[in-house]
């Protein structure tokens, strides 16, 4: 499945902050993303994720405008980890991993064990399984790990395509995952260039603004 | 449920059983366990308890109720300073933050001010609760702003604090020898005056509220992470917060306005609860509804005992409030109340 943008002008309400991106990421790609800081490599994540609507151009996902999916379908077929995270409460490592299935229960529904079955089946390809009880807020020496293990429960049948911005967790490890990894980086968090090895049809411009 | 909940539920359960029993044995007639137990287990199998009748009074009609009502409160405020504390995703958060509390305060206030009857100065009350937040959740939405959240909060704030004011200005103007202390009273909070009618009023709405936060209790889970992490998690952040609200609202402003303005119980319960059973809504709002129960029982005997009303009277204690707010004096009611 291809993550694509469309001759997008992204921005917010009175602000424009890139024009004429193209940019498309296929399922195990990983693709840096580089500029300075206020650049708008966040923007364009916002927008290819659907939290932010292009001010123009089209975002699409394989054959379909991500417009015209509902916010769950678009929260099954993309997962987005942040680089930073406030925890406010002590979950546990399980339980953040199933809080990347909720879009496949309804309204009311809590995760059946078939979805606990697939977050311990994650956990164990990240090689943390022992941690599931832990609260994750005391397992921040592994945040990246345990990022990747959410984002990666997020469907079943195929690999998601994943948007990380993981901007200092860019150094060369190999991720078991075979989505499309997507990380932001500003210059100060060098080095990235390792890991920006581009697979498939990308290609990408940023305008300062 | 995994196992790890277990001792967890286990010691919230006990807190409420043995806050139950406490608050039905102690007071100003003691009621030993053997009696309690007689009475309870006579009611149960039907037959004619061997205890005096007065026993039976003080179990079934003083303390009863007030129990009942101080365990259903209880659980209320720590339900909705739950939801409120993972909605807001601050643990320094009760269930008073959206002016739940000022707003019944201000209604109470009123009604007692144009001299209503109980039942009126309830309805007031619990109007006021959810008209407040209502108001809250509309001028916080009107602002444009990048965290929503932090305005709803900010904007509970103002206008709890405007209501306040309000609060302030009734008491300014009601008559200090009737009217001012049974506002006053009110304010403290008091489950004294509470009978068997008044459980359903109390119930109903906690009840929904309940249930409502029970069901989306896997929903709060995520709501308690950033907006746009819940958001890119498929959830409709918008809709589930006003749901959310609106629950905790209903519960809160039906215990404010049964019960007046009780305020630690949203706060720190939540955070015992979440020390036996830890954070997931799905074991914590069962282990708050219990821990609250039984917790808030300690609070409401201390206020009853306060009000130096008699345990074993039951006929006109009801509307002691009533009797303030039509004018007679503090020492008028507490006669008329221990006859």
């Amino acid at each position: 499945m291809i993550l694509s943008g469309h001759d997008l002008t992204i921005g917010y309400r009175d602000r424009v902050v890139g024009r004429g991106l193209d940019v498309a990421l296929a399922t195990g790609d990983v693709l840096a993303l580089l500029g300075p800081n206020g650049g708008g490599k966040t923007t364009l994540l916002k927008t290819l994720l659907g939290l932010l609507s292009p001010k123009s151009g089209e975002v699409r996902l394989g054959d379909r405008r991500l417009a015209s999916l509902t916010s769950r379908e678009r929260a099954r077929l993309i997962a987005y980890v942040p680089q930073s995270h406030v925890a406010t409460f002590a979950f546990t490592v399980e339980a953040v991993v199933l809080m990347g299935r909720t879009a496949h229960g309804n309204l009311f529904s809590r995760p059946s064990s078939a979805d606990r079955a697939i977050a311990v089946r994650v956990l164990e390809r990240f090689g943390i399984a022992h941690l599931r009880e832990r609260p994750y807020t005391i397992s921040c020496y592994l945040p990246a790990r345990w990022r990747r293990s959410r984002s990666s429960s997020c469907s079943t049948s195929r690999p998601p395509a994943s948007i990380s911005a993981t901007k200092a967790r860019c150094s060369g490890r190999s991720a078991p995952s075979p989505s499309p990894v997507m990380a932001c980086c500003s210059p100060p968090m060098t080095p990235i260039t390792p890991c920006a090895q581009r697979i498939g049809p990308t290609s990408c411009a940023m305008e300062s603004a | 449920m995994t196992r790890s909940a277990i001792p967890g539920m286990a010691v919230a359960a006990a807190v409420l059983v043995a806050g139950l029993l406490l608050a039905l044995m102690v007071g100003r007639y003691p009621v030993s366990f053997a009696e309690l137990f007689s009475t309870i287990a006579g009611k149960l199998t039907g037959h004619a308890p061997a205890v005096p009748s007065v026993v039976e009074n003080v179990v079934w009609q003083v303390r009863g109720p007030r129990v009942a009502s101080a365990a259903l409160v209880g659980a209320a405020l720590a339900i909705a300073g739950t939801a409120f504390q993972g909605l807001f995703r601050n643990p320094l958060v009760s269930p008073d933050i959206l002016g739940a509390s000022s707003g019944a305060a201000l209604g109470a206030v009123l009604g007692i001010y144009l001299s209503l009857g109980v039942f009126a100065i309830q309805a007031f009350a619990f109007l006021g609760g959810l008209l407040a937040v209502a108001a809250v959740y509309a001028i916080g939405g009107a602002v444009r702003a990048r965290d929503p959240i932090l305005v709803l909060v900010l904007t509970g704030v103002v206008i709890g604090a405007l209501l306040g004011a309000g609060v302030g200005m009734v008491k300014y103007l009601a008559d200090p020898y009737g009217q001012l202390p049974a506002m006053t009273f009110w304010l403290l909070g008091s489950l004294a005056s509470i009978g068997v009618p008044d459980i359903a009023p109390l119930g109903v709405p906690v009840a929904l509220g309940t249930l409502m936060l029970l069901a989306l209790r896997w929903r709060l889970n995520v709501m308690s992470l950033p907006d746009e992490e819940a958001k890119a998690l498929g959830l409709p952040t918008g809709p589930l917060r006003v749901a959310i609200i609106a629950a905790a609202t209903l519960v809160t402003s039906a215990s404010v306005a049964t019960a007046g303005v009780i305020g630690w119980v949203g706060l720190v319960v939540p955070h015992i609860a979440r020390t036996l059973v830890g954070p997931d809504f799905g074991r914590l709002i069962p282990a708050t509804a219990l821990l609250g129960g039984g917790a808030h029982r300690h609070a409401s005997s201390h206020y009853i005992r306060g009000r130096n009303t008699t345990w074993y009277s039951y006929g006109a204690r009801r509307h002691a409030i009533l009797h303030l707010a039509a004018g007679e004096r503090v020492e008028d009611v507490v006669v008329t109340v221990s006859r």
